[in-house]
């Protein structure tokens, strides 16, 4: 018997260019997910509670985002697509898939004020070809501060469909930091989204590591819409084999004095194919803002390709908005710093490309995660 | 007479925009400690990385000779193993590898030998120590973020972790204060002693030379040795600078 | 530099006036097989080349309009007169040329600059050339300059069919095969081998009736070993019924040979600017654009080079100054296919007035270039809070020793800056002004004197507003 799938168009870019270049979107088509046989557990910091949403979560969700957040047009621009309420990366397709696939929304609640340092952990182990979609909102209220775990991990050679939807929202003064790392098997269809609402002074920090999985589609819009609020994102990741890597990360500046910045550090090899599309997208009224986006990838063969589309977007005059793209190989310079030493060439490449990826993962509070990354790089190269 | 451990017979090298080095001769034998002066762009770098081996240099002409095996044409690697060493002007940055796992990683494939880790932490402790290191840098990303000083105090810190038998100092005094040269000098001193290691040292100023005894200076003028000589060649650059030898070269 | 050109004091108006009632003939507006057919009769069409236009118009109708760039809702290109032809047939010589004709190329400073340092001037008045010279020197080293109708039937016929619209095929996109159906006018220039001209041509073009498009098509072959220089320069006056301008322009520059391609582009603010250029560039052949874009009211401009023959080597700068009213999208796209073939995108923009400015490129390393290099650097500047300017570029990389960069950076002028010019005496507008100047100075600096400073005072009148 075979699966229903659903057709879905998602990581839009939020201008279009060229079509023939063919990077305004993914097209993919998605198997319903099966049962959820995934090994869920969590462990949540003290005063962090847990519940199910028993409403309807698109409703809830847009009535966090209010009235002004809908904009579908971009002044001068044709309108890509339906702008979303409380908008992920991956875009309104995915949400209503999650929708039709009855996945209910989990809503965890930092109280106001509260300051957990030790992560809360959110594991999923996705061994023998469990599916797994699921959807949560992290509310951190005004003042409070919390660091999250989110771990997807299952067998080297599984198989299934992992979908998940993050939404964090954060009121005024709240800090989040969000790891999201994914160590799945070589069958997975990844689809992982995650959208954050900043109020005033609010800052998320989130932190993406993708090894392993068959496709990964991941997206984050991060709207800033309090002053003085600021998004940091970095990305690792290695694409090895045919593995298919799409990521759309979105800053969107209304407030003033925003700051957004995005890191992106990659590795690619054999027939990997990745496609990044970031975009800083400063509106009116984002007076004082500045963002940043960097990408930084490096190319090991001849058949890997390796697309990226670094946006800016710009209607307010007293913003400083940059982005920088560095694409090929290690640089001669430092190969020679490190055999000078005495490095072997071949070693000192791969501790280029662990470093690469190990630097990223250092910063991800917890020393199993950590292990079990490091594992999965030094096996890889 | 000892042997000698590095000649350069008639080099000549350059960058692909052309030759910068013309026909160098140079031999020094173990432990001496030998300086390398000349005004800028006379090809002093040129040297120091041509004989370390640096790919973006091409040897055009001559040979050079380590430890009696011709090295003309090995890689960086492979002299790092037969006990070169240099140091970098301008110390690269790499994120995500650490100091200390960086010079772990160079000791283990330099000997070929798995480390003994308690012998090393002390070593490497004592070590920054001597050059006023703070001990967090060893955990830090290497060269990361550090200041001009910290970065030179960090070259150091490899030479004397590695134990080289030359060590070529490439302006490893150029941009720091009175007090990190005289740190920087005692780790040159220390690298004497424990090895009676050879140096070239390759400067533009006379500053670094104060605390060491300096057996024989050469005078680098457009790609081409034009005098060796004692250490009293130093004063003499002292007092007049390079301007006698730009002179003879303008008529000849 | 030239007097006609235009000086601060006298303001833009320079480049709106208008000749009334220059018009001999004019077609019915909108666009069916029966127009197309009698374009190429009116033009003595060889017979290859009406098929080619029949051909194309049914490409035109099937393809759909872009959805990706700024509104084009304003243009009906149904109500656009294809083809407006003056009065005049092709002279040699100036004097020769009508009185309006010539006094509004006179205003513009054509011959004046032609005899200072031109090599030849190509002027077309809406739709055919009316002036056509190219200097003894240049001709007697075997350079063809002549307008492309002459070159269709003359003795380089078989070169321009071999050519013509296969690198910028109809198919490409709906105005290129617009443009293939009621091209006319434009130029034909051959550099033989090994032939270096010394001075640079010129191409000017004007767009004088109410509602006509132009579809001027320019095809330059630098054979190899050759060096070129073409200047084309476009201005249009103030009319209010939407203008079209859907040219073309293919270049083919052979092994070895060098050709430089300088644009002002000075539209008048109800002109649609959709143009095509494109470079095919051969063994260590080299291509260089300068471009600057400061009128009309939708721009799509964007300069394609095709880096075929290995060690084939592309630079491109670009400057766009949108102002008020204007939504201009401007770019490049490289397209590296040969070995160590190299291409550099330095551009900067600028909007001010409410004014849009787009920049877009693509940069393409496909697998056989092996490494390739390339480096985008993109600079935009918001004078105002109601302004917009957005950049979109693209790169694409299929091979692993390929070397990408990618840099773009979008601000303001700084306080500061204008601060301290202030306290050297300079008034707050002109310290603006100054800095706007400096911040366009590398693409001005590509152009030759005149055009730089025909830019400088473009940029001056936008500055003040009077634009």
């Amino acid at each position: 018997m075979t699966a229903v799938h659903k057709e879905m168009s998602v990581n839009h870019l939020p201008v279009l260019t060229w079509h023939r270049l063919g990077v305004n979107s993914a097209a993919l088509s998605v198997p319903m997910p099966g049962e959820s046989r995934a090994l869920a557990d969590d462990r949540l910091q003290r005063g962090i509670t847990k519940e199910i949403c028993d409403g309807d979560p698109e409703k809830l969700l847009a009535d966090l985002a209010g009235p002004i957040r809908r904009e579908a047009v971009i002044a001068g621009k044709q309108a890509a697509f339906q702008a979303q309420e409380f908008a992920g990366g991956l875009g309104p397709d995915f949400d209503s898939f999650m929708s039709a696939a009855e996945v209910p929304l989990t809503i965890y609640r930092v109280p106001a004020g509260s300051k957990c340092e030790a992560p809360s952990f959110l594991m999923r182990d996705l061994s023998c070809g469990a599916d797994l979609a699921e959807r949560q909102l992290i509310y951190a209220e005004a003042g409070s501060e919390s660091t999250w775990i989110l771990a997807d991990f299952s067998g080297k050679a599984d198989q299934g469909l992992c979908a998940v939807s993050t939404r964090v929202f954060l009121e005024a003064g709240a800090k989040v930091r969000l790891y999201k790392v994914g160590l799945l098997g070589s069958g997975f269809l990844q689809l992982d989204d995650t959208g954050a609402l900043l109020s005033d002074d609010a800052s998320f920090d989130f932190v993406r590591l993708l090894l392993g999985g068959k496709a990964i589609y991941t997206g984050c819009l991060a709207a800033l819409n309090g002053s003085g609020s600021d998004f940091y994102g970095e990305t690792a990741f290695l694409g090895a084999g045919s593995q298919h890597v799409d990521i759309n990360d979105v800053a969107v500046q209304r407030g003033r004095r925003t700051r957004s910045k995005m890191l992106v550090k990659g590795v690619l090899r054999d027939r990997a194919e990745k496609i990044y599309r970031g975009t800083i997208d400063f509106r009116r009224g984002s007076a004082g803002s500045a963002g940043d986006e960097q990408e930084d990838i490096l190319l090991l063969n001849d058949d890997v390709i390796n697309r990226s589309v670094p946006i800016v977007l710009c209607e307010e005059e007293d913003v400083d908005g940059r982005h920088g793209a560095t694409i090929g190989n290690l640089a001669p310079e430092v190969l020679f710093y490190l055999t000078s030493r005495g490095i072997s060439p071949e070693e000192a490449r791969k501790m280029l490309v662990r470093a690469r990826l190990m630097g990223t993962a250092s910063g991800i509070p917890d020393a199993e995660i950590r292990a079990r990354i490091s594992d999965y790089i030094m096996e890889a190269f | 007479m000892s042997e000698k451990l590095l000649e350069v017979r008639n080099l000549s090298a350059g960058i692909e925009e052309g030759e910068i080095l013309h026909g160098i001769d140079l031999e020094i034998r173990p432990g001496e400690t030998h300086v390398l002066m000349g005004p800028n762009g006379a090809g002093k770098s040129t040297l120091g990385n041509t004989l370390m081996g640096n790919p973006a240099y091409q040897v055009t002409g001559g040979s050079v000779y380590f430890a009696g095996q011709d090295i003309t044409k090995a890689p960086a690697n492979e002299r790092a193993c037969l006990g070169m060493f240099m140091s970098f002007q301008n110390p690269l940055e790499v994120p995500g590898l650490s100091l200390e796992s960086f010079i772990r990683s160079a000791i283990r494939q330099q000997t070929g030998k798995p480390i003994r880790l308690m012998q090393y932490q002390r070593k490497l402790e004592e070590t920054m120590a001597l050059l006023q290191m703070d001990p967090s840098y060893a955990q830090r990303d290497l060269n990361l973020g550090f200041s001009g000083g910290e970065k030179k105090k960090a070259e150091i810190l490899q030479m004397l972790m590695l134990s080289p038998k030359l060590a070529i100092l490439d302006e490893t005094d150029s941009g720091l204060d009175v007090d990190a040269v005289r740190t920087v000098s005692a780790g040159i001193e220390a690298y004497h002693r424990q090895t009676d290691g050879a140096l070239l040292i390759i400067t533009h100023s006379t500053r670094i030379l104060e605390a060491l005894k300096v057996d024989r200076v050469h005078i680098l003028v457009k790609g081409q040795l034009a005098a060796s000589g004692g250490s009293e060649l130093v004063e003499e650059i002292n007092r007049s600078g390079f301007e006698a030898y730009l002179k003879e070269d303008a008529q000849a | 530099m030239s007097e006609q050109r235009i000086s601060g004091e006298q303001g833009r108006s320079l480049y709106d006036f208008i000749d009334v009632g220059t018009d001999a003939y004019r077609m019915t507006e909108g666009l069916t097989e029966e127009i197309v057919t009698r374009i190429s009769e009116e033009k003595h069409d060889p017979e290859w080349m009406r098929t080619f236009r029949l051909e194309a118009l049914r490409i035109y109708e099937q393809m759909r309009m872009p959805d990706w760039g700024p509104s084009i809702e304003g243009l009906d290109v149904g109500r656009i007169a294809a083809y407006v032809r003056p009065k005049t047939d092709m002279k040699d010589s100036w004097d020769q040329v009508p009185e309006e004709i010539r006094t509004a190329f006179d205003r513009l400073g054509i011959p004046k600059a032609e005899h200072e340092f031109l090599a030849g001037v190509g002027a077309q008045y809406d739709s055919e050339l009316v002036y056509h010279n190219v200097r003894e020197s240049v001709a007697s080293q075997g350079v063809v300059y002549t307008d492309m109708e002459s070159a269709l039937t003359g003795e380089y016929a078989e070169m321009v069919r071999d050519h013509f619209m296969k690198l910028v095929p109809v198919t490409d996109h709906k105005f290129a095969a617009l443009h293939g159906a009621v091209w006319s006018g434009g130029s034909f220039v051959y550099v033989p081998k090994g032939v270096h001209v010394d001075i640079p041509l010129q191409s000017y073009f004007r767009l004088n009736a109410r509602g006509a498009g132009q579809f001027e098509h320019t095809l330059i072959i630098v054979d190899e070993g050759a060096d070129l220089h073409f200047i084309e320069g476009c201005s249009a006056p103030k009319w209010n019924v939407a203008n079209l301008h859907a040219g073309c322009v293919e270049l083919f520059v052979r092994k070895g040979a060098r050709l430089r391609y300088s644009t002002v582009e000075n539209w008048s603010r109800n002109m649609y600017n959709l143009n095509t250029k494109r470079a095919l560039v051969e063994e260590n052949a080299r291509m260089e654009w300068v471009s600057g874009s400061f009128g009309s009211h939708v721009s799509y401009l964007y300069p394609t080079t095709i880096l075929k023959g290995a060690g084939a080597d592309c630079e491109y700068t670009g400057i766009t100054f949108a102002g008020q009213g204007q939504n201009l999208d401007t770019g490049a796209r490289m397209v590296h296919l040969g070995e160590d073939t190299s291409s550099m995108i330095t551009t900067k923009s600028i909007s001010r007035g409410g004014g849009i400015s787009t920049f877009r490129s693509a940069v393409e390393i496909r697998k056989s270039a092996a490494r390739a290099r390339a480096t985008v650097d993109c600079s935009s500047l918001m004078l105002d809070d109601i302004s917009r300017s957005d950049t979109v570029p693209e790169m694409d990389v299929r091979t692993g020793d390929a070397n990408v960069g990618h840099e773009a950076k979008i601000g303001r002028i700084s306080d500061e800056a204008v601060f301290y010019l202030m306290s050297r005496g300079v008034s707050e507008a002109e310290a603006r002004a100054m800095i706007v100047s400096g911040f366009a100075d590398s693409v001005s600096k590509e152009l030759p004197l005149e055009y730089a400073a025909e830019m400088n005072n473009l940029i001056h009148l936008e500055m003040e507003g009077r634009a």
